[in-house]
């Protein structure tokens, strides 16, 4: 490199090659552009939802009347725990944090003390949701009507609760997103292996936790949006 | 966010207040959006839009915690700031116009049913 590029490097961020414009590593920008795409496929099937939902608002299932089972308790518990399932998440995403912040300081011992707590909630909340698909699917004993014909449970045709894209889109897009939770706890538990082995430790810097770490944060953001626009709105 | 004194060897304290800060934001405004959709809440708002704005913008202020406070973009160069916000803006108009789009389309199908019965 000359020294006239050298100079143009030093002022501010530079598209002339030998240094990242954005300051960031290229796996973290990677990251992050990764995670916008995959907001836009979220916000994809969030918006069909909308549009579909707002067309049938008259037969649309109501989640308050859906969602009332709690696990262990008999009784009825509108929303609970989803809305517990919710606190589970952003609780391992504030765990999470707690992880990158002890990979900060290079300390090994916090990191692997925060990132299983993480790896466990996020177990916690793919059991959770695998207790609500399960109630979803078994539906009540009065069942429902959707013009003139009884249902019980639910399945991708009909359900009892609604309209029947109720059922479809309540799969696809609660398992879209359990799916993405589950890699994330795969990746997570490969991090963690990583950690537990010394690898980062050797390497100098945590930085791999940070990109995991942003990865489930995405997660947790994507189930926010779900909570709102699905169950709550 | 947080700056550690480089000695070797020696690990430093966890600065992790701001962490439990943003976290109590978090749980505070999660409970009060529980409370406000149960339907004796939700029955107190002026019209049912309100309810809808109130909600969401509840959920950005809380996606906006979570990507600024945790996932640290707040402190990013600028312009990698503006490459991860600024297509949500874009996909906010896109709801927006679906939702005008849904009901546009619920109305006219209403109004094609009338015909049709007639």
């Amino acid at each position: 490199m000359s020294a006239h590029t050298a100079e143009i490097n030093n002022q501010k961020p530079s598209w002339f090659g030998g240094v990242s414009p954005y300051n960031v590593s290229y796996g973290k920008l990677m990251m992050w552009f990764f995670l916008v795409s995959d907001a836009f496929s979220f916000s994809g099937l969030l918006i069909a939802y909308a549009f579909q939902r707002f067309n049938h608002a008259d037969t649309w299932a109501v989640p308050d009347k859906v969602f009332k089972s709690f696990p262990f308790l008999e009784g009825e518990y509108p929303m609970m725990y989803v809305g517990l399932m919710t606190f589970i998440l952003i609780m391992s995403s504030v765990t999470m944090v707690l992880a990158v912040e002890a990979g900060h300081r290079n300390d090994k011992k916090d990191v692997i003390k925060w990132m299983l707590l993480t790896i466990i909630g996020g177990f916690t909340f793919l059991g959770s949701q695998a207790y609500e698909w399960y109630h979803f699917i078994h539906g009540t004993t009065e069942g429902g009507f959707y013009e003139g014909v009884q249902y019980f449970g639910a399945n991708l045709t009909h359900n009892e609760y609604g309209h029947p894209d109720f059922g479809g889109f309540f799969f696809f897009i609660t398992g879209f997103h359990g799916f993405h939770v589950f890699s994330g706890v795969v990746i997570n538990i490969i991090i963690f292996i990583n950690v537990l082995l010394g690898t980062y430790e050797r390497r100098g810097h945590y930085e791999m936790v940070e990109k995991v770490g942003l990865y489930w944060h995405f997660v947790d953001l994507v189930w926010v949006f779900v909570f709102t626009f699905f169950y709550l709105l | 966010m947080a700056h550690y004194n480089a000695q070797p060897g020696v690990i430093p304290p966890p600065q992790t207040r701001w962490i439990w800060k943003i976290f109590v934001y978090l749980l505070v405004i999660t409970v009060v959006e529980v409370f406000a959709a149960l339907p004796a809440v939700r029955d107190k708002f002026p019209a049912p839009w309100v309810f809808k704005l109130f909600l969401i913008g509840f959920t950005l202020l809380k996606a906006g915690l979570i990507v600024g406070a945790y996932m640290h973009l707040k402190d990013e160069v600028k312009n990698l700031i503006l490459s991860v916000v600024l297509p949500f803006f874009l996909i906010i108009y896109l709801i927006v116009l679906m939702l005008i789009e849904g009901s546009y389309v619920s109305l006219y199908r209403t109004v094609i049913e009338q015909i049709l019965i007639n």
